[in-house]
């Protein structure tokens, strides 16, 4: 792939960084599989992407405290630079989740940032082409001190390839929550990442239920760089066929007196395989912190492949963190409980589908959305649950 | 109400019980002791019907007031709930994701599905529970988090017997509830078994210590020794066993064997 062009245009418009960026990818070209972070997902379909033009094509609908972003790109505009950025290295490369950090850095879309009087605002992320083609996307948005966010992010499941980055700055105090529910089946390629920086005593709170996606890779990245901000994760997997879904969580404890929690579930049938790297680094100034994380999965037949590696870095001497992984079948004991109190093999086993993938979508808050969800799980793999039920 | 003749039991393939005789009446409470590899848990469970516990001899029949025998060995785990057997697990299993109100929902409408009783809506049965975890001093608060989930030892074991109160079953397996209980929470969970013994339900506890039967008195008390009930007798024998230790009887019943 040649970035000449874009080195070219980056100069021109004076962009320091984007133009160190892309010398470096020039030099070093797309990731490949060799690379750790690529063993499972290739991002060789962006050299595809050709004709870049730099062109902001987002689009924001505002009606009182709902505000509504729709990411839309014609076949042939694409951000060049957007794309280069998303590939390069920066920042503390071994440490990190090195991917997500090229990815996310310095995107500009658009630069969003909320001042409003109601308690929260409702922020709905579309990602979407307007033909079934190739969208990429990248945001930027800002909270300010104290206010509230929640977040809906969305793919448009007609895409064949999709690259979306989403990058929230929270100040001070203020606390978001972002929801990532895809339940739909969809034969598209894409890249999907979130950033998240916390300032001091904020908070960030996310739920993912991802389904049916074929070919997905899930980056987030969350630096805690302010005393006592929080952040919880919960993410559910449901993949079957010949899916690929390759996850990587990174939580950075930049400051002291932070928490984090990683709850992360998968269930794998058929061929399909799901990888979850999580990874929690907490630096030697983290003093106090807080951290637990543990991943779960339940393989559902022989051709599946979950490979789950949570991992701990830590350079403070104070500090309570645990991390885990449980990969295997269902335990027949767990059956036999429920049957002994008189629920049948079949009603045992649905229930215990049932709980493992509620432990996450219990989560969201919004109780139209949690029935929704479980709705549209049921009806679009129901006839798979009770699959999964059968394996019990 | 149980009559119990000549089990073999098999675990993986390994016999555990070889040959066990048992039998209870309604209204009795009955004590089963024995050293550790006896196969008390085994017995319990195999009542539950656990499918990983095989029987290869034997027969197990189970009566219900004025209504014919049922082979017992005949029924699922669930089918056998449904008649009013019910286990209080040793080990009780967390279950992430389903409230503790719900599982017992489910669980309780399902036997009276089956009992033919009208079931209950989700109002109802809040009050009907609240009720029944003032008998072994349940914190209501726990109703709504997920079953044992993070609970400590005490917790987990008053949920087993809140469990029994709500399905009240006529035939109760207490498979070593006082394991892991601080001498408070004994007295508790003691005290809400003793309520809920009656004329009509008996009560198996599986235990090692004799303190549990301080609590809970049995009518009879059986030593359980490589898989067979060598000794019955009442109260005094645990009395001698708590003394004596396992050896004295043991050797005895070794002697009657031969």
């Amino acid at each position: 792939m040649n970035f000449e062009p874009y080195l070219e245009k980056a100069k021109n418009l004076n962009d320091a960084a984007s133009y160190e960026i892309l010398q470096s990818l020039q030099k070093e070209g797309l990731p490949t599989r060799k690379s750790e972070e690529w063993k499972y997902f290739s991002p060789s379909f962006l050299e595809k992407f050709e004709n870049f033009e730099l062109k902001n094509t987002t689009e924001w609908k505002k009606s009182e405290s709902h505000l509504r972003a729709h990411i839309s790109v014609n076949e042939k505009t694409y951000s060049g630079v957007q794309i280069a950025k998303t590939l390069t290295s920066q920042g503390r490369e071994s440490k990190s989740s090195g991917f997500i950090r090229r990815f996310v850095s310095g995107l500009s879309f658009g630069t969003v940032s909320f001042v409003m009087d109601s308690e929260t605002t409702d922020l709905d992320l579309n990602f979407s082409a307007e033909k079934a083609f190739q969208v990429l996307g990248a945001i930027e948005i800002q909270v300010p001190e104290k206010q509230k966010v929640r977040v809906h992010i969305k793919a448009d499941e007609y895409f064949e390839e999709l690259v979306s980055s989403v990058f929230f700055k929270l100040e001070r105090g203020a606390e978001l929550e972002v929801y990532a529910v895809e339940v739909n089946p969809t034969d598209g390629k894409s890249i999907q990442s979130l950033r998240v920086d916390l300032s001091e005593e904020s908070e960030f709170r996310y739920v993912s239920v991802l389904a049916g996606a074929s070919s997905k890779r899930n980056n987030l990245e969350v630096n805690l760089n302010g005393s006592q901000a929080r952040c919880s994760l919960f993410a559910l997997s449901i993949s079957g066929k010949n899916e690929k879904l390759d996850n990587h969580f990174f939580i950075n404890h930049n400051a002291p007196s932070c928490e984090s929690r990683i709850v992360y579930k998968a269930l794998v049938s058929g061929q399909a395989q799901v990888v979850y790297d999580g990874k929690v680094y907490v630096e030697k100034n983290a003093q106090k912190t807080d951290s637990d994380q543990i991943a779960r999965g339940l393989i559902l037949s022989d051709g599946a492949e979950l490979d789950a590696k949570p991992s701990l870095e830590v350079f403070a001497d104070d500090v309570s963190a645990t991390h885990g992984a449980a990969i295997g079948q269902v335990d027949r004991d767990e059956v036999f409980y429920l049957m002994s109190r008189g629920l049948s093999e079949e009603e045992a086993s649905k229930l215990l589908a049932f709980a493992f993938i509620n432990e996450v979508i219990s989560q969201i808050i919004d109780k139209e959305l949690r029935e929704n969800t479980k709705e549209s799980i049921e009806k679009k793999f129901g006839k798979w649950i009770q699959e999964v039920a059968h394996v019990f | 109400m149980l009559d119990i003749q000549n089990l073999h039991v098999s675990v993986d393939g390994i016999p555990i019980l070889k040959g066990l005789d048992f039998q209870a009446k309604e209204g009795e409470v009955h004590a089963i002791m024995g050293p550790n590899g006896s196969g008390k848990s085994t017995f319990a469970k195999v009542i539950a019907g656990h499918p990983e516990y095989k029987v290869t001899a034997g027969t197990v029949d189970y009566k219900k007031s004025n209504m014919k025998n049922i082979d017992m060995l005949g029924l699922a785990a669930d089918e056998r709930a449904k008649e009013g057997v019910f286990l209080a697990f040793q080990y009780p299993i967390e279950i992430p994701g389903v409230s503790n109100i719900d599982f017992l929902r489910t669980s309780f409408n399902s036997i009276c599905r089956h009992q033919g009783v009208s079931e209950m809506n989700e109002s109802e049965f809040r009050n009907f529970v609240s009720e029944k975890s003032k008998i072994v001093k349940f914190d209501s608060s726990f109703l709504d988090r997920a079953v044992n989930e993070g609970f400590s030892g005490g917790e987990k074991k008053k949920n087993e017997i809140l469990q029994m109160a709500v399905l009240s079953p006529r035939l109760s397996f207490l498979d070593e509830t006082d394991s892991g209980l601080d001498i408070d929470a004994l007295r508790i969970v003691a005290d809400g078994v003793n309520q809920l013994k009656n004329k009509q339900n008996a009560v198996i506890m599986v235990t090692h210590y004799q303190r549990l039967l301080d609590y809970i008195k049995p009518d009879y008390v059986h030593v359980l020794y490589k898989g067979r009930i060598v000794k019955t007798g009442g109260p005094e024998l645990a009395k001698r066993l708590e003394e004596e230790g396992y050896d004295g009887i043991i050797a005895e019943s070794e002697k009657v064997i031969q």
